[in-house]
Parts: structure tokens; C-alpha cells; sequence
């Protein structure tokens, strides 16, 4: 398929359609950087490595980033869940959302803030020994880990 | 002689009503470090919402915010600088493109200005993002 625009970047007009799963990482809302783990085909320029967007691409990759965000954010909770043997319940109540809210994490319907999927992506590092540091029992007066100092 | 745009004002602004319509083909972002991935970084937005807000501050533009018109890549590009939108001054660049009979709107650049510029009517745009990096 060949492209009608050229590159923005270099002016190439040989651009090629390429899947950017596993290639793209790009900074998304307060996500610093999320790596796409979703299919998105983009126009790619290979002289300089743009990816030029028609004028739908920028929701379209909008709709990848999440959907990859959300993917993740589940993940997280199943290595966390299996590695450390807790329930949905008892991780929710660790690291201080509701259970509901969890929940909806864990079947890909509500996407998590920066700071829920960042805590979920350490504890998934080493889900028994990082767990051990989210009881808020041991905390009462700052039971919730995310506002912990 | 002072330059003049080579794109009409009001066929971007056509284009623009129209992608803001709906119609997505009315534009196309060539350059998506130098605008919609800068936009979104400003405002910590997704990319479709920064890809609106280009598009309104486009219909921002008038004629005292053009600054010059130039070739590049073997057509012609014109530069404005827009001032004071949600906050900021912004360098902007765009051509309109044919294809397919029809034509497009070529944002290529939308971004928080790097260096002062200067516009049509002789006023300086200052630089007021300074924290802004190119998003590669």
C-alpha cells in the first residue's frame, strides 16, 4: 500500500505500513512511557523512523495504548495474585483501592492511574517479598500504601 | 514586499471545521514528535485530545500571526506563530496538500515555541515553555 503523505521528519515519501506492537513506547497522559503490547499499524518512515499519522491515527493509537495499559495492569495482578497466593480482595485491600475497583482492573474493563499500575508492576517483580511491604495493619495511621511518604 | 501565505487562512480553516466535524481525512499529522505528541506532553492528554487542540488553535490563526513561507521538500510550507493559546505561544507549520481530487490539511508542526519569532506585524513572540523536549 503505498503512502499518499510524505514524512514530516525528512520529507520521504516511501513510507511503509508497519505493526508498532512491541516497537512503539511512547509517553501517554501521566504514563511516563507505555510500551505497546497491542496490534496498531502505522504508516512508518524508514529513512528516519517517524511514524506520520491520517488524521484518525491519533485516536486509533489513543485506543492501542490503553487497551495495552489495561493488558498489563492485569497481568500484573495475575503474577501477583499466583506468586504470592492472595485474593482479589486482600491485594485490593494492600495497596488500598476497593475491591471493585480491582476487580475491574483485573478483567481489563477500567484502566488504572500511573500510580496503581506502577505499584502493580512492583510488586509483580517480586510478588512474595514485595507484598510483605503493603500490609496496612502494620500502618493504621497510614494504611494506604499510596499516600505513605 | 512582505510574503503572504501561500494557503488561504480560510481553506485551513475549512478543513479544520471539518476534521472537527468528524471528517478525518481532512488532515493528516506528518510529523507527529513535532505536534501532537508535543501537544499531549503539555497538557498530560491523550493524543486524540491533543490532536482537537491543534485543530482550535489552528482556527486561531489570522493573518498578523503568519510569519513567512517557505519550500520545503518541494512544496511549500507556511509558518505562523500563534500567541496566547491556553497559555503558551506556539510555532505552527502546515501546507494543504491535493490527493485524490481532494484536499488535506498537512499539520506538520504544533508546538510550544523554541526560540522567539517574529510575525507579520513585527511583534516578537516570546518563548514560554521552557521544559518542553522534543517527544522522539
Amino acid at each position: 500500500m503505498a503512502a499518499k503523505m510524505r514524512c514530516g521528519e525528512c520529507g520521504n515519501r516511501d513510507l511503509e505500513r508497519r505493526n508498532m506492537k512491541g516497537l512503539m513506547k511512547t509517553p501517554w497522559k501521566d504514563f511516563p512511557t507505555v510500551h505497546l503490547t497491542k496490534d496498531l499499524e502505522l504508516w512508518h518512515c524508514p529513512k528516519c523512523g517517524n511514524t506520520p499519522y491520517e488524521g484518525h491515527d491519533p485516536e486509533r493509537v489513543d485506543e492501542a495504548v490503553e487497551a495495552s495499559i489495561r493488558d498489563q495492569a492485569s497481568q500484573f495482578i495475575d503474577i501477583i495474585r499466583s506468586k504470592a497466593d492472595l485474593s482479589m480482595e486482600e491485594l485490593a485491600r494492600r495497596i488500598g483501592i476497593s475491591r471493585e475497583y480491582m476487580s475491574g482492573i483485573r478483567s481489563q474493563k477500567r484502566t488504572p492511574s500511573f500510580t496503581i499500575w506502577n505499584v502493580l508492576k512492583a510488586i509483580a517483580t517480586d510478588p512474595k517479598a514485595m507484598i510483605e511491604r503493603f500490609d496496612p495493619d502494620l500502618d493504621p495511621a497510614g494504611s494506604n500504601l499510596l499516600l505513605r511518604a | 514586499m512582505a510574503q503572504t501565505a501561500k494557503y488561504p487562512l480560510d481553506d485551513v480553516k475549512a478543513l479544520v471545521e471539518e476534521y472537527l466535524a468528524g471528517n478525518r481525512r481532512a488532515a493528516v499529522f506528518s510529523a507527529p514528535p513535532s505536534s501532537v505528541k508535543r501537544v499531549a506532553r503539555v497538557f498530560v492528554c491523550d493524543e486524540g485530545e491533543a490532536a482537537k487542540l491543534i485543530m482550535r488553535g489552528i482556527l486561531k490563526l489570522d493573518d498578523e500571526s503568519f510569519s513567512r513561507a517557505f519550500v520545503q521538500w518541494e512544496m511549500v510550507v507556511d509558518e505562523y506563530g500563534l500567541e496566547s493559546f491556553m497559555g503558551h505561544n506556539w510555532y505552527v507549520k502546515l501546507a494543504i496538500v491535493e490527493e485524490d481530487g481532494g484536499r488535506v490539511l498537512d499539520e506538520i508542526s504544533f508546538h510550544p515555541l523554541d526560540k522567539p519569532m517574529k510575525v507579520a506585524d513585527g511583534r516578537v513572540l516570546g518563548v514560554t515553555w521552557a521544559a518542553d523536549k522534543p517527544n522522539k
